[in-house]
């Protein structure tokens, strides 16, 4: 770039927008246009220092050692995946141009051919290779290895396409890839770096330096992204705990774009003249947990049914989290696979819990402790102190237990908490089932729900390599989630972004996590 | 006189140890640091392999040998969080946390000494209750409201002052001013009081007697043995200051040793909370010693080596 040829340049929607038309199976294809952006004469050149601030610091510059949504985020300034989600969640292709599914335990996966690493590696069917191979090594403290242990071998079929083998079939392979394993350079995998000390990928922007706690630098990769070039000069990220700071940031320029927002700041943000305020539907759900090991009461599903009936989530949505939440019917909102939107949320009836309750053979009510954390989720405390209210007006009498989010972890995982205050739902459904609601495997959420239907559909849906079947399976898993009330169904959490208005090109993600995209500072 | 310091210095490894084995023991007692590095969703075989991987599968008592033989070699181990030695990390934030703590007692001692010291001669004075009044503000002042207030005055309102960060100097400046709120109304009112015991002392008289000018009597005799108290308290606070003030590091986004801690005790982050909390408590030791030997200076009755 900078050398002065005419030449089209292609921006990151543009890009999307042709790509997808590539789909294979699943990818978007939608109304999507090719459609070139023919920019005469010079290319543009990247300006500007762009000063990100979010709550908390990357854990570690191994992007596979990271978890946290705000280290993703800047990990994928630098390191790019096989495929991407867009803003909506959909998987778009990224370094893949197109896969497919060969038979059903054969994936197969086309790679561009134009991309390399910041250290001058040309990106090829080796690099995927030996990255998986990495990705599920042992000797990573990789806590997510084992989402792609199906995968039994990666095979190279020409330098730009490999087919992965796994045993037996494995349909979330594409879903995974979306999330999970950044593509790295030889010189990584290879052990000539450490990528603790220093990232080399693919991404629009190139490492410059990282002092934990206080900044990481990047600096734009001179070869332009295959997403369109970068049009920022600089990123820098800085942690910043404390919220009320964090909007002060903001507001003396000091921050372009800031996250997470207390929604208590938001009316003082869009007060403020140079600032929007960006809001968007969590896809996480905040629910309350019923323990049907510790209480016998919570074994009948007409009782959890009650819990529902008795919770005003409503009142609760409008008054304690002064509207900062969206309303969930069931298990699962809009964005996850398996979202029924025929679904009703149960009404406020504290009438027909009273009842419900009474005939499964507790016409006195019964005793519960409802454990929550404090400062963990938005208003976790006044939601907890408000819902126990509300159920021991239906006979249940609740007392509300406040937690240190170490023990309360403890008591999830030993379940042995009555009720719990919890945030379940993540991208990837199937984890958050298999460790909910299947009775089979008993996993870390799971809490004495027991229903072979769901077992089964769970079990099944992993090996259901139809991407629309396995829809169906997750819709009728969420409809027997709704009937049975395992948990009791609150919100999903309103996500806020506040950004300078001279930021732009920018889009927030329902997962929470910064896609750069083409942002820029006009 | 050496004897004494060889016999401190010795101490101090018996402290650390003693130090090191509660800290382990709580940090184990508190619950399983591998589900709290783990998210809900990771598989069990991931979670056992995590477990191996930072050696968190043996019994305690061996990996507290472990812990031992490495620190011995000045090695503290990895940081489970960050995938750094945690040594490095807090030795890349103690200067941080130095400075901001030097900076606050530079203040308190430039300002509290002085002041207590004027209204300690000028008791029941109008000013004297004045300041009385506003240094029992200061000492009840919560710090991180204050800091937000600050941040809010200072860098939201008037655009004087940087937020939060260090970058240069001037971000020093809230963080300081906040800690040495408490500190100098704290050193004040203990300046001021002993300032207010030692003038009634004989020998003060004596040496107004002698016809010394007040300023001498103030500055040399009654400040030199006011000091003895505003000596230790100083150096306790100068201990706790250099353990970090989360609070204050929380809201300035400070990079010192306070929030590294705080993060560390949240996540089970075992070797980063081990390195704190023997780095600090070296210095608090070296602080508290260094305070025992300022009294031989300050007051040549006491003495450390008798006997000998």
């Amino acid at each position: 770039m900078g050398d002065g040829t005419a030449r089209p340049r292609l921006t990151r929607r543009d890009f999307l927008k042709g790509t997808a038309v590539l789909a294979g199976s699943g990818l978007a294809a939608d109304a999507l246009r090719w459609e070139l952006l023919a920019a005469p004469g010079a290319a543009v050149q990247p300006v500007g220092n762009l000063l990100i601030v979010q709550g908390v610091d990357a854990e570690s510059l191994d992007p596979h050692v990271t978890t946290s949504g705000a280290s993703k985020g800047m990990m994928w300034a630098m390191y790019d995946k096989l495929l991407e989600r867009g803003p909506d969640m959909r998987i778009i292709p990224w370094l893949a141009t197109s896969y497919r599914v060969v038979s059903d335990t054969t994936w197969e996966f086309r790679l561009r051919d134009d991309v390399y690493f910041h250290n001058g590696e040309k990106f090829g069917a080796q690099h995927v290779r030996d990255t998986i191979t990495r990705f599920k090594s042992p000797t990573i403290r990789n806590v997510y290895a084992g989402q792609l242990r199906p995968v039994r071998d990666v095979e190279i079929v020409n330098p730009l396409t490999v087919r992965i083998h796994t045993d037996g079939p494995f349909a979330l392979l594409a879903e995974v890839l979306s999330i999970y394993c950044e593509i790295l350079p030889r010189a990584i995998t290879g052990g000539e770096v450490d990528p603790t000390r220093r990232a080399i990928g693919t991404g629009p922007y190139r490492f410059v330096e990282w002092n934990p706690g206080q900044r990481m630098v990047m600096d734009f990769a001179e070869r332009p992204h295959f997403s369109g070039q970068p049009r920022v000069r600089r990123l820098v990220w800085r942690p910043v705990a404390e919220s009320a700071t964090r909007v002060v940031e903001l507001k003396t320029g000091a921050a372009h774009l800031i996250t997470p927002v207390d929604p208590i700041q938001i009316p003082e943000l869009e007060a403020t003249r140079n600032v929007d305020v960006i809001t968007f539907r969590q896809l996480s759900s905040q629910i309350v947990v019923l323990n049907s090991l510790k209480v016998r009461a919570f074994q009948d599903a007409r009782v959890r049914q009650a819990m529902n009936y008795a919770t005003d989530v409503d009142t609760l949505i409008r008054t304690v989290m002064r509207g900062a939440a969206y309303r969930l019917a069931s298990a699962f909102g809009p964005g996850i696979p398996g979202y029924d939107e025929s679904l009703r949320p149960y009404p406020y009836d504290p009438d027909r819990a009273r009842q419900l309750i009474s005939e499964a053979g507790f016409p006195n009510g019964f005793e519960v402790t409802l454990v929550t954390p404090e400062g963990r989720y938005l208003n976790d405390r006044l939601a907890s102190e408000a819902i126990a209210g509300m159920w021991s007006r239906v006979g249940v009498r609740t007392r509300v237990q406040v937690s240190d989010w170490s023990p309360f972890v403890q008591g999830v995982l030993g379940k042995t908490h009555d009720a719990f205050f919890f945030q379940q739902v993540g991208v990837l459904l199937d984890a958050t089932v298999a460790i909910n609601f299947d009775s089979d495997r008993k996993g870390a959420a799971w809490q004495g729900y027991h229903n072979p239907e769901a077992n089964r559909l769970i079990q099944d849906a992993i090996k259901t390599m139809d991407a629309n079947q396995r829809n169906e399976m997750y819709k009728r898993l969420n409809q027997i989630i709704y009937r049975e009330g395992p948990w009791v169904f609150l919100w999903n959490q309103q996500g806020v972004y506040a950004k300078q208005k001279r930021v732009q090109g920018w889009e927030a993600h329902t997962d929470g996590i910064i896609r750069l995209g083409g942002i820029r500072l006009s | 006189m050496i004897g004494y310091l060889v016999q401190r210095l010795a101490h101090l490894v018996w402290v650390l140890l003693a130090v090191s084995i509660l800290v382990f023991l709580l940090v184990h007692l508190s619950g399983d640091p591998v589900r709290l590095l783990t998210p809900l969703d990771a598989r069990p075989e991931d979670i056992e392999r995590v477990r191996r991987l930072y050696g968190l599968d043996q019994p305690l008592p061996v990996q507290y040998w472990r812990f031992l033989k490495d620190a011995a070699r000045g090695e503290l181990g990895e940081s489970f969080r960050f995938s750094r030695p945690a040594l490095e990390l807090v030795l890349d934030r103690l200067p941080n946390t130095a400075l901001l703590a030097l900076t606050t007692i530079a203040l308190t001692v430039g300002v509290g000494i002085p002041v207590g010291l004027w209204v300690g001669s000028r008791a029941g004075s109008l000013v004297d209750w004045a300041v009385s009044l506003a240094t029992f503000v200061c000492i009840s002042l919560p710090s991180f409201w204050l800091g937000v207030l600050l941040i809010l005055l200072f860098a939201d309102r008037l655009r004087w002052l940087p937020a939060s960060g260090f970058e240069s100097p001037l971000y020093l400046v809230l963080p300081s001013l906040t800690l040495a709120v408490y500190t100098t109304g704290l050193i004040t009112r203990l300046v001021r009081a002993d300032v207010l015991e030692v003038l009634r002392q004989d020998f003060i008289r004596t040496a107004r007697a002698k016809g010394l000018g007040e300023r001498v009597v103030r500055s040399r005799h009654a400040l030199r043995n006011a000091l003895i108290s505003t000596v230790t308290v100083l150096g306790l606070q100068l201990g706790n200051l250099l353990g970090g003030s989360v609070v204050v590091e929380a809201v300035f986004a400070w990079p010192g040793v306070g929030w590294l801690m705080l993060q560390g005790i949240q996540t089970r982050d075992l070797p980063v909370v081990r390195a704190v909390v023997l780095i600090v408590g070296t210095l608090f030791v070296l602080i508290n010693l260094a305070v025992d030997l300022l009294y031989l200076y300050l007051d040549p009755r006491i003495r450390y080596d008798h006997g000998r």
